[in-house]
């Protein structure tokens, strides 16, 4: 709807004039993005430093898999990790009851309210090496097409996985350190799907969506892809989008007839 | 057939003249407990104890438009439920709801652009920001036009003398410039109904009188029907002419403010400066001698005596000051609630 | 005079016990913290077990138990001696002001931190143990550890300096807080640090040449991956002397600069009235 499209340029708005309002914090910011960003990269290559080819993937592909981490994971942290560490602050500071009181679907502003624009590093960085590792050699339209869209429901993907877990702090408030183990478990996905299927079926079906939201896109760029991955992304990312929807309203079900 | 039908009618529009009612409203949650020290804590890692607590309890009442209602009570009376009941924040355990026609529970895009809950401590303001910028994100939320938009924020500013720190960073401000400032995000869609649950608790006399004064003004001139939640005194005595009186989730009175006094405590205080010294003895004639500390001298006399027993009072004594005064709205209150107990 | 000190000794024990109930409270939190020192080594032996799927040895004295138990150790390593006590000084003391009522009161700052904080690694070190046991009752050809006693308890004695570097450590990087109103960018920097050189990627032994020897340079891996193979039974004797008269010099190191920085923070802290 048109008003929630003006909602959000207004958003933007606001954490960039906040951004300029409190550069100390951008600072910090900016420095977690690049350290971080610097470190998924740099410990790929070291891990992956003894071998020319792993779990089917060669090593350029592997590199290729880590690039797409940083631009996926930094459009992410652009524009929803803030949101998540701000959720238990939410709930137990009663902010939640400010944002009911309004006319605005709660997921939406819950989730999108805050944008670290200091993240936008590790996408910028991200895109800079695929155009080096791709040394000149000029992407088709599919394969960019294709990149985009299956990025996109990656995120969706993983959005709506954080979402599902997050929602649980409304029961356990306590859990207010469950983002810190979300932001550990995401690494799952920097790995080749393969990995966790030579080592254990129980392991790969229970990782299951999150080896696919870095990798499928990543397919597109190395021309790995077959159809089957799309329609298993796609179909994972509305199932879970929709989960995420159900269970936030049963959350917030709870939240209103118990708190005090 | 027709009879029915026009007597339902009659009826639906009796409730369509009412903003607010409320009927048989009961809230209940359950609390869990636990013991203290350290083998209480191992304890509860197996099992806890849980607890119902009746916050309200069968409450039921009617609003009219434009009316500034004050619920009053101690802590833990159940005020605050009720306000959030009839906000749409917490869903009933029974009894039913009714806010401009609308089940505050469901909580409908067009129920919320015509509300506004205000709590005390809890802000939406950013941080580093001018509120301004809350308010233009607000503009948002409500779907506000340009001009409406800019209208009222001038007259929010105006009426709450605020015009000069709409731009600054909200950690700039001073609490009570802050409270102005969350008013005014709050109230920015200019609300039918408003909800306030404690609106000058932390605030300093100044500021206190100062929102007293908005309020008021703010409900003649938008026609607005507030209801708010108080244990101060003032709060009451300035702004409401009705009170419901609310204690342990029940209601114990509802009605005039002036109808509780005359009721509830139907005397006034007379109160004295004497020029010379005069026998307590004989003052006690007039009437029930409140305080004496010479040379000022309080009597607590009948209401439609008091009149007459101050101009004895003027005649028969060395009287430099007398003053005839309504009884302490705290004491009244406090009265009410110790009778009903009892 | 020792009755005394007998009151003041019980006051350090109520506070370590009431530190363990408030682990208790906040038991659900607590295993989180644990999760989080599990799933990293985790995902990294899977990774390796692949990856020796493909290879016989990655380094000819690293078989794929070695490496297992590795992952193993550093699960309980991590948990108990990388020390998270530079938030509380930083955030809660120095930044907030919660300094004050320490500074009034008779109790060492440094050593009241050491209390509140053994606890939360004792936890969670126990869990890690808790682990490492179901592991090795399970995949009991997996777990590689050294069986001689004499190893055994000087790298006893290598995971109790290893800790006190690491305690040090962190309190000096709290007390940057002092100085430094970038705090959190500062601490993320030293937190891939220590991620990178104290052998949490994987042994140091893996890294390339140059990589290797910076990290042996710095304290880092003193804190984590000395004493994994020293357990290991990866060192003799002599070595693991080595290693103990390594991590006393920068125990001694830190102390110095800790003391130092201390003073100059709190006539900082004090004359500015924070």
């Amino acid at each position: 709807m048109k008003r929630y499209v003006k909602i959000y340029i207004r958003l933007l708005h606001l954490n960039f004039s906040s951004l300029l309002a409190y550069r100390a914090n951008f600072v910090n910011s900016l420095i977690s993005s690049s350290v971080w960003g610097g470190f998924s990269i740099i410990s790929i290559l070291l891990l992956t430093s003894r071998s020319s080819s792993l779990f089917g993937w060669s090593r350029h592909d592997i590199i290729f898999l880590t690039c797409s981490y940083s631009i996926i994971i930094g459009i992410f942290h652009t524009f929803f990790s803030r949101n998540f560490e701000h959720f238990s602050r939410v709930v137990d500071l009663g902010e939640l009851d400010t944002l009911l009181i309004k006319p605005i679907d709660s997921q939406f502003f819950i989730s999108l309210r805050y944008i670290n624009y200091a993240s936008i590093i590790r996408i910028v960085v991200g895109f800079f090496l695929v155009g080096y590792l791709l040394k000149g050699e000029a992407l088709s339209f599919v394969q960019l097409f294709g990149y985009g869209t299956m990025m996109f429901f990656g995120l969706i993907t993983l959005y709506a996985l954080w979402y599902i877990i997050t929602s649980f702090t409304i029961w356990l408030s306590r859990l207010s350190n469950i983002v810190e183990f979300l932001f550990t478990i995401t690494n799952v996905s920097r790995f080749p799907p393969q990995m966790y299927r030579e080592f254990s079926w129980y392991v790969f079906l229970f990782l299951f969506p999150l080896t696919l939201i870095i990798a499928t896109p990543t397919k597109f760029l190395i021309n790995k892809i077959d159809f089957p991955d799309v329609l298993i992304l796609i179909i994972t990312a509305s199932v879970l989008f929709i989960v995420s929807r159900f269970f936030w309203k049963l959350a917030l079900r709870f939240y209103t007839s118990a708190s005090s | 057939m027709r009879f029915i039908r026009k007597l339902l009618f009659c009826y639906n529009r009796l409730n369509t003249m009412s903003i607010i009612h409320v009927s048989h409203l009961t809230k209940h949650y359950t609390v869990y407990k636990k013991q203290p020290g350290f083998f209480g804590s191992v304890k509860s890692l197996v099992s806890r104890k849980s607890e119902i607590v009746k916050a309200v309890e069968d409450v039921s009442f009617t609003i009219d438009e434009g009316e500034l209602v004050g619920f009053i009570g101690p802590n833990g009376a159940g005020k605050t439920t009720t306000l959030k009941c009839l906000s749409g924040l917490l869903y009933p355990t029974s009894g039913k709801v009714d806010v401009l026609d609308f089940t505050p529970f469901d909580r409908k895009t067009p129920f919320l652009k015509q509300i506004a809950l205000v709590m005390g401590q809890k802000n939406q303001l950013w941080w580093d920001l001018p509120a301004m910028e809350t308010f233009l994100l607000n503009k948002e939320i409500y779907d506000i036009p340009d001009a409406r938009f800019n209208e009222t924020v001038s007259d929010l500013a105006t009426l709450l003398d605020a015009k000069d720190t709409l731009h600054v960073p909200v950690r700039k401000l001073s609490l009570g410039q802050r409270m102005k400032m969350e008013l005014i995000a709050s109230l920015i869609h200019t609300p039918k109904v408003m909800f306030l649950d404690e609106p000058t608790i932390g605030l300093d006399v100044v500021m206190q009188k100062k929102i007293r004064e908005f309020l008021k003004g703010y409900n003649e001139k938008y026609k607005a029907t507030i209801l708010l939640t108080s244990h101060y005194m003032g709060d009451v005595e300035e702004l409401c002419k009705r009170v419901i009186i609310i204690n342990f989730g029940k209601i114990l009175y509802d009605g005039l403010l002036s109808d509780l006094i005359k009721k509830h405590a139907p005397y006034k205080l007379i109160s004295v400066v004497l020029r010379e010294y005069v026998d307590p003895k004989k003052l006690e004639s007039f009437g029930t001698v409140h305080t004496f500390t010479f040379p000022e001298w309080v009597i607590k006399v009948k209401q439609k005596d008091s009149n007459d027993i101050a101009a004895r009072i003027l005649k028969q004594l060395p009287v430099q000051d007398i003053n005839i005064e309504d009884p302490d709205i705290e004491e009244v209150i406090r009265d009410v609630f110790t009778k009903k107990r009892s | 005079m020792s009755s005394r000190k007998n009151v003041h000794n019980m006051r350090y024990v109520r506070m370590f016990l009431l530190q363990f109930q408030e682990i208790m409270v906040q038991r659900a939190r607590s295993f989180v913290w644990f999760l989080l020192s599990l799933l990293n080594p985790l995902l990294l032996l899977i990774f390796w077990s692949g990856v020796y799927q493909q290879k016989h040895a990655f380094l000819s004295d690293w078989s794929i138990a070695t490496v297992t138990s590795y992952y193993l150790l550093l699960i309980i390593a991590s948990s108990l001696l990388i020390v998270h006590i530079e938030e509380t000084v930083a955030i809660i003391d120095i930044r907030e002001g919660g300094l004050v009522k320490h500074l009034t009161r008779p109790f060492s700052y440094f050593w009241l931190m050491f209390i509140n904080e053994l606890p939360w690694r004792v936890f969670q070190g126990a869990l890690g143990i808790f682990v490492f046991l179901l592991f090795s009752l399970l995949f009991k050809s997996f777990v590689q550890l050294s069986h001689d006693p004499a190893t055994l308890i000087v790298s006893f004695l290598i995971i109790i300096l290893a800790y006190m570097i690491s305690f040090i450590f962190k309190m000096i990087l709290g007390l940057s807080a002092f100085w430094f109103t970038d705090f959190w960018g500062l601490q993320q920097l030293v937190e891939v640090v220590i991620l990178s050189f104290a052998g949490f990627l994987m042994p140091l032994e893996f890294y390339p040449k140059l990589i290797e020897q910076i990290a042996y340079a710095l304290p880092f891996s003193y804190i984590i991956y000395y004493p994994i193979i020293a357990i290991q039974g990866k060192l003799l004797l002599p070595q693991l002397f080595q290693v103990m008269g390594i991590q006393l010099m920068w125990i001694i190191v830190f102390a110095v600069i800790y003391k130092y920085l201390w003073r100059k923070g709190i006539e900082k802290f004090v004359g500015v009235g924070q």
